[in-house]
């Protein structure tokens, strides 16, 4: 009998280990899928791209370009204002852009690369160096050649590398990508409406990427690695985007509204930017139409900047001050029309002799007021109007032309790119009157609030907390954040 | 799977061993021992008198024992029993029903549900009997339990009815993992998850799964706090085990039924216990001035005279007095009321018994309305029946209960903090009509993001209602000769339903800002549990003096969750709530989980005499959660019980029962649910206060790769565990001293470890960390008089010393966020206790002075500095037991010792200039202390200070008294000692219940939380609650946490 007890209890058990792994099977999370196709990644990899840059950052450019200051009866942004940021200040906007649409790019290139989608491939791989470059110009270092290979070979700690190694490796990239998809016989899996940027259309992407080589050049235009016949090609072969390159998807619900005024207006009640009188007084000497196209009246009623950073001055209310005109489905936009336009310009000016500079720097007017949706108007730049375009034949005299009329084409359109392009050229100027006086119209102010030494004005951002802290491979902080990028040479 | 074929080889080798032995042939008397419950009672000791002749009593509860004798005399003792002298004769088959002496009321049911002397139990043990769960009349078993047991720290969330209550045994082991412990009922494991919980923002708890237990079905409750004790239970047990025994009816002699019925019925009323205590001497205004739109008392001190107050509508405005209203918080407060019925019914026959009770809470909170209300009915029957051979148990409980809550927080909807915003001179209960032209939310007196509290508590509503279902079945066989079976499955299933809504709300005017687009949710949400264990007992005298005793086990459960969740933010139709009633898109999310654990485990019990008792018991899991490379894992334990006072000749007579025991285990916990593997998830983009989320307003829907780096190496927790303790009575069993020291060291917690972004992730979960808890336990009594007819007093207390400390703590991870907020953070940290302030302090100068601003203000310092931790000193429960004639006293008093907690109540009371402490030098300016003031830099560029001679005037005082460079004041002891509970009982005599129909009647006045003393530094809260949930983030503290309430009232209880 005891015997056969025991034979019981062994059957008993051998029944359950036997069935025991297939028991215990059940933790695959059926809540997430496992794993999706490139074309399900594609849409939250443009819009992480266009959330980063259209909403923190695009915030901070509208400060630090003078379009934007901070409203003295609120109290948000005194410390971008001021220069006066901690470096845990852009962590959340670091982790949006690597852990969110980097790394999503970076999965799309792998997997269109073993699927043969060359279009998918060729969008992620611009949209990926587009963002590589900009963070750049923010940081000066950034985790590149290591980055992004957490889960595809365990680089947990990746390294940071200059702007000026950056580059070159994102003009091959580009190149390549471009390539591979010129000389494939069978692109692949059509983006289609997946693409909510160009809708699908490759033809406007390789655009993208020739107008976004011209970009990159022109950055590297006072340093050592300006080159030139590269841009010169890409003049004579014209083919730049015909289309501004945003994300238009947008509607008015809390958390699919354009980031910006779902942030500030929705969230914020729209108490902080106001009209910054460095761009409001250069719009309002030159009667320039944009005027009521780029700030809002205030809450009483009219149109009034007020100078940077003054925002301990309480006299004047936040509700008699002009607010920044962005709407719920206002477009975050990438690379524009006039953008491009303005890049030509310089680039005749710059490599071709001025050529055709003035055409270039005439549609980029037309293009910015367009965009705006202001139509008859085209005096403005025409023969007598306040931004004719006088040929001079000196570079520096046209090239300042072109770059203030670029920094107001930038305003609440791409304000960083904005920033990036006023450190690289010096347009609009630096007033060389004390803090808390005004420059002249047509001249930057330093900031009131400006916690920096005389002189100095912001050239970059710390590196975020969120990564040094994390990151053991060696990295430390920058001192200071006046301190300028690897481009910025004038 | 290799090991385990090999280890459950020996297994069977070792029981093949024992059943080997052979015993000579002479007379065998066998019989079974059982308990007034026909429990079969274990390790009770059978001695044949007048011989050295003895054994004791299997798993089982049968005994065999041979004797040469012809006239046998058995003597059957056990500790808790009356000892019973039986003359065999010629019987040869004994059944012995044993009655408990209630002076030594030990019986224990240790792990795998058998009964046990206490004397044979290698562990401190803790139980609580059902009069002492029941006799504070709160509805919650757990709150029923607080400041009776050594070693265990309970905490009720909140006084909002039906919230739920937080136990720790022994400290905080796990960082990020829970660290409530297993609850068994009637050896089924229960779901105990709390539903939803509260935030800064406000949030909701509807209470733990506990709470669906109805505290007058239960006998008694163990508590197994130590590994040795708890491993069985598998790695769920890791926090420890509540064992719950609930009521079981009888089974009666010779076919004659008995029925017994039990009848209570409480009645109990509730006010706040601890209001903030504000400062009656200056109104409403600001920086000294007497301004109408302001939701603070900065303004000039109340002189009595007319004034008007609030704003101006129809050319009118209301006017009243300028001076305090002291109680204008405490008016808001009503009567809360508590009603508790409950009737059982008990009985049996030969071969069956059964228990049925019906019981009903119904409790509304102090807040006026029915916001804060709580009903549960509960049914419960269980039933037992005997065929011969086989014995069959089963349960069925079920329980319905619908509440309530009012949220608290910072957010514009939470009520309290809305009371707490009006100025001293303004009355609250004249707001009352929400309605009013003056009160109604377009024309409420301030427009700084608040409103009306009876706005928000009468137009926002939320509604939980829940039933759960839970019990088993178990069957019991004897298989053949000393081998038992029992198969036993245990299923809880839980739904919850939570509707919820917030009006719309668009204020016109100066209080536009106050705005609320409409709210409404619905959320289901399903939990079920179900668990199979087998059992093979085996039980055998090896010889007269050693007794062995071997179970072995299998374990499966299975836990499962589904939730569905779905709202919208914006709605159209004012007053109709419902999803469709809005333009927004429903957010919708379905969420569902399950995890699965096999276990396998065997336990050996070897005694000597009765004097020396080894236990050694192991298991092994499977879980789900964990890789499959990695997914088992193996912990032993063993405990040894040796009553040195049997065996010491010499002691002195005031020396009674002495026993030395200890123990070491250790027990294992797998991971959260589905943290392994990457996955892709609908993709939504951080932003700042916001996210941005898919699908799209043009329909696009995407999927992001998910943040997590997939870790196939993860290992399960391991928490190993020494205990020792010595059990002692003395002159009598008068006084009683229980010890017990352990150290407890979990090593390998699961953790989420952030990683570098610029790796393309964030991070992955990893064996991060290790804790330790060592502390001691002590529990006295002291029957200071013992008179059975008349006066008696007796003493008990427990005493509890934790210390803990995060030994170790990945490189990856500096510290880990508990929590906390972005100026005051709640952290573990290596080489400290888990739950560290950090926070804001001074700018000091080089010199040590505090640096101030132009404003004479304090000026906040770069570094943080850590102001201390969480973890308490020490805790004692103290009670005093009176009883002359029919009349019983009994006093509890709950004592808690050291620990820091944070306290929005008073940062808040500071800014709004309600606090007492901002009435600091009446108001008068003054010049901080020792201050200095930057002037300029040196020539190195470093700061110079010079003497500050500016003091803080009446325009900055606010400013002062929240300045961040002060935050540390608002982290402050939370130290207290609470008048847990009285009850005064009345028990009719038999001469007067003679002309009435009851067996047995009693009458009780009882109170619960009566009194609270706090430290000076505490004149704001109850330091017992929390807004932070059930996890270990609830120990930071309060955020306008709703008030806490005392409670009084009286107790009927009859029995037929």
């Amino acid at each position: 009998m005891k015997k056969i007890s025991n034979y019981i209890l062994i059957g008993v058990f051998a029944m359950t280990l036997f069935g025991c792994e297939k028991y215990l099977d059940v933790n695959t999370d059926p809540n997430n899928p496992q794993d999706v196709t490139a074309d399900f990644i594609l849409p939250a990899a443009q819009t992480s791209v266009a959330i980063t840059m259209g909403n923190s950052y695009f915030n901070l450019g509208g400060f630090w370009s003078q379009y934007y200051t901070q409203s003295p009866t609120a109290s948000q942004y005194k410390k971008m204002e001021a220069y006066n940021l901690t470096t845990d200040f852009f962590d959340r906007e670091w982790s949006e852009a690597y852990a969110g649409g980097l790394n999503d790019l970076e999965i799309i290139r792998t997997k269109s690369t073993a699927s043969g989608d060359h279009g998918y491939y060729l969008i992620a791989t611009l949209l990926q160096a587009y963002t590589f470059q900009m963070l750049a110009d923010l940081y000066d270092d950034i985790p590149f050649f290591d980055a992004l290979k957490g889960v595809s070979d365990g680089t947990l700690n990746p390294k940071f590398d200059n702007g000026a190694d950056i580059y070159p490796v994102l003009l091959e990239r580009i190149d390549e990508a471009m390539n591979r998809y010129l000389d494939a016989d069978d692109a692949g899996m059509e983006p289609g409406d997946r693409d909510l940027i160009y809708g699908g259309d490759l033809d406007q992407w390789l655009s993208f990427g020739n107008t976004l080589k011209l970009k990159m050049y022109m950055r590297m235009s006072y340093t050592s690695m300006a080159n030139p016949t590269a841009v010169q090609d890409l003049l004579t072969a014209g083919n730049f985007i015909t289309a501004d390159a945003a994300i238009t998807q947008f509607g008015d619900e809390s958390g699919k509204r354009n980031p910006f005024y779902d942030v500030q207006y929705d969230f914020l009640s729209g108490v902080n930017q106001r009209a910054s009188n460095t761009l409001f007084g250069y719009l309002e000497a030159n009667e320039d139409p944009r005027l009521g196209a780029i700030y809002n009246e205030s809450s009483a009623g009219g149109q009034k900047g007020h100078p940077q950073g003054d925002y301990d001055n309480l006299d004047v209310k936040g509700t008699d001050l002009s607010e920044p005109n962005i709407s719920a489905t206002t477009p975050v936009f990438l690379m524009t029309l006039t953008e491009r336009d303005f890049l030509i310009a310089e680039a005749e000016v710059r490599y071709n002799a001025g050529a055709n500079a003035q055409a270039a720097y005439e549609s980029g007017i037309a293009n910015s007021l367009l965009l705006h949706g202001i139509a008859g108007a085209d005096s403005v730049y025409q023969a007598g109007g306040a931004y004719e375009y006088a040929v001079t034949g000196d570079v520096e005299t046209d090239i300042g032309q072109i770059m203030m009329q670029k920094w107001v084409a930038m305003a609440n359109v791409n304000n960083l790119e904005g920033f990036f392009e006023m450190n690289r050229t010096h347009y609009p100027p630096l007033s060389s009157a004390p803090k808390g006086t005004e420059g002249a119209v047509g001249e930057l102010t330093t900031s009131f609030a400006s916690v920096l030494p005389e002189g100095k004005t912001p050239k970059r951002l710390f590196l975020p907390d969120v990564e040094i802290q994390r990151n053991s491979s060696g990295v430390t902080q920058v001192s200071n954040i006046y301190t300028k990028v690897w481009w910025d040479k004038k | 799977m290799k090991k385990l074929v090999l280890k459950i080889t020996g297994f069977l080798c070792v029981m093949l061993l024992f059943t080997s032995t052979v015993f000579a042939q002479s007379r065998t008397i066998t019989g079974t021992v059982v308990d007034s419950e026909s429990q079969p009672v274990i390790g009770a000791v059978v001695t044949e008198m007048g011989t050295s002749n003895g054994t004791v009593t299997g798993s089982d509860g049968s005994f065999s024992i041979t004797s040469s004798s012809g006239d046998v005399k058995l003597k059957i003792s056990y500790v808790g029993f009356t000892t019973q002298t039986i003359n065999v004769g010629s019987q040869t088959n004994l059944s012995v029903k044993m009655s408990s002496d209630e002076s030594l009321s030990e019986v224990v049911v240790t792990a795998a549900g058998v009964k046990r002397a206490s004397r044979s139990v290698g562990y401190a043990l803790s139980s609580v009997s059902a009069k002492e769960i029941t006799e504070g009349g709160d509805r919650s078993v757990l709150n029923g339990m607080q400041g009776k047991v050594a070693g265990v720290t309970i905490n009720s969330a909140s006084s909002n009815p039906g919230a739920s209550t937080r136990i720790v045994i022994r400290g905080v082991q796990s960082i990020s993992q829970g660290n409530q412990p297993l609850i068994v009922i009637d050896g089924v494991p229960m779901t105990n998850s709390s539903v939803n919980s509260t935030s800064l923002n406000g949030g909701f708890d509807f209470g733990n799964g506990l709470n669906a237990v109805n505290p007058d079905d239960i006998e008694n409750i163990q508590i197994l706090k130590g590994s040795s004790a708890s491993a069985l239970y598998g790695s769920r047990a890791a926090n420890g085990v509540v064992l719950i025994t609930t009521k079981k009816g009888s089974t009666s002699s010779k076919g004659k039924k008995a029925i017994g019925v039990d009848v209570g019925f409480d009645a109990t009323y509730s006010t706040p216990l601890r209001l903030p205590n504000l400062q009656n001497t200056y109104g409403q205004g600001w920086s000294g001035n007497h301004w109408l739109d302001e939701n603070g008392s900065w303004g000039p001190i109340m002189d009595g005279k007319k004034r008007v107050f609030g704003q101006e509508v129809d050319n009118s405005q209301l006017l009243a007095p300028y001076s305090p209203l002291e109680d204008n918080v405490r008016d808001f407060f009503e009567l809360g009321t508590n009603y508790r019925t409950h009737v059982g019914v008990n009985g049996g026959g030969e071969n069956n018994s059964f228990y049925a009770s019906y019981s009903n809470v119904s409790q509304d909170g102090i807040i006026p309305t029915d916001a804060d209300q709580y009903t549960r009915n509960t049914v419960a029957f269980r039933g037992s029946q005997n065929f011969g051979k086989l014995t069959v148990d089963g349960s069925i409980n079920l329980a319905m209960t619908n509440s309530q809550f009012v949220p608290s927080g910072q957010q514009e909807n939470s009520v309290y903090r809305n009371i707490l915003d009006i100025p001293r001179n303004m009355s609250v209960i004249d707001m009352a009509n929400y309605k009013d032209k003056f009160y109604n939310i377009n024309d409420y007196f301030t427009p700084y993001g608040v409103t009306n509290p009876y706005w928000a508590l009468n137009e926002n509503k939320n509604d939980f209602s829940s039933n759960k279902f839970f019990g088993g079945l178990t069957a019991k066989m004897d298989i053949m000769g000393d081998l038992k079976g029992v198969y036993s499955f245990g299923y809880d299933i839980e739904n919850h339903d939570i509707s919820r809504y917030e009006a719309i709300a668009k204020p016109v005017g100066q209080n536009e800002d106050v705005k609320n687009d409409g709210f409404v949710s619905e959320q289901t949400i399903g939990n079920q549990q179900f668990n199979h264990d087998f059992k093979l007992l085996w039980n055998k005298d090896v010889n007269k003096l050693i007794n062995i005793d071997l179970i072995g086990g299998l374990n499966f459960n299975e836990r499962s969750s589904t939730s569905l969740f779905s709202s919208v933010s914006a709605l159209d139709i004012a007053g109709f709530y419902n999803l469709s009633n809005s333009p927004s898109t429903p957010s919708v999310d379905r969420n569902d989980n399950m995890r699965r654990l096999f276990g396998l485990y065997g336990v050996a019990s070897a005694s000597y005499k009765d004097y020396l008792y080894l236990n050694v018991s192991a298991r092994n899991d499977w879980s789900s959660t964990l890789p499959q490379e990695n997914n088992s894992f193996f912990y032993p334990a063993a405990n040894l019980s040796f009553v040195f006072t049997d065996v010491v000749s010499g002691l002195p007579s005031w020396m009674g029962m002495g026993k030395f025991r200890v123990g070491y285990g250790s027990s294992g916990n797998d991971a959260p649910i589905y943290v392994i593997n990457s996955i892709y998830t609908q993709a939504s983009h951080s932003m700042p206060f916001r996210s941005f989320s898919y699908p799209l307003a043009t329909g696009t829907n995407a999927f992001t790769a998910g943040n997590r780096i997939k870790n196939p190496d993860l290992q399960p927790e391991i928490t190993k565990e020494l205990e020792i303790g010595t059990d002692l009575m003395f002159f009598d069993n008068r006084v009683g001293l229980e010890f017990t020291y352990y150290d407890r060291v979990t090593e390998g917690q699961i953790l989420q470890v952030p990683v570098s972004p610029g790796s393309g992730s964030s991070n992955f979960y990893a064996n991060a960390a290790t804790v330790e808890n060592k502390g001691i336990e002590l529990a006295l009594s002291y029957k200071v008089f013992r008179n059975d007819n008349g006066f008696n007093w007796a003493i008990s207390g427990n005493y509890t010393r934790n210390r803990n400390e995060v030994l170790d703590l990945d490189d990856a991870l500096d510290r880990v966020a508990l929590g906390g907020l972005s100026t005051t953070a709640y952290y573990a940290m290596q080489g400290m206790p888990i739950g560290v302030f950090e926070g804001n302090t001074y700018k000091y100068s080089p010199d040590g002075k505090v640096v101030v601003d132009e404003s004479g203000v304090p000026v906040v310092g770069d570094e943080k500095e850590i102001y201390g931790n969480s973890q308490r000193d020490y805790i004692i429960g103290l009670k005093n037991s009176f009883s002359y004639k029919q009349f019983s006293l009994g006093i509890l008093v709950d004592i808690r010792k050291g620990g820091l907690m944070y306290s929005n109540t008073k940062s808040m009371l500071s800014w709004t200039g309600h606090a007492v402490t901002t009435t600091y030098n009446d108001r008068k300016p003054f010049i901080v202390p020792n201050s200095v003031i930057e002037d300029g830099v040196d020539e190195n560029g470093d700061p110079v200070y010079v003497e500050n001679t500016t003091p803080v005037a009446p325009g900055v005082m606010h400013e002062y008294h929240t300045a961040d460079a002060r935050d540390r004041q608002f982290v402050f002891d939370k130290s207290y000692t609470k008048l847990r509970e009285v009850n005064l009982t009345y028990r009719l005599p038999s001469s007067m219940l003679e002309s009435m129909p009851f067996a047995g009647a009693s009458v009780s006045i009882i109170g619960r939380n009566l009194l609270l003393w706090t430290p000076v530094e505490n004149q704001f809260i109850d330091p017992e609650v929390t807004t932070f949930g059930n996890g270990n983030q609830a120990e930071f503290g309060e955020f306008v946490a709703n008030p806490t309430a005392r409670s009084f009232g009286f107790s009927l209880k009859f029995n037929f």
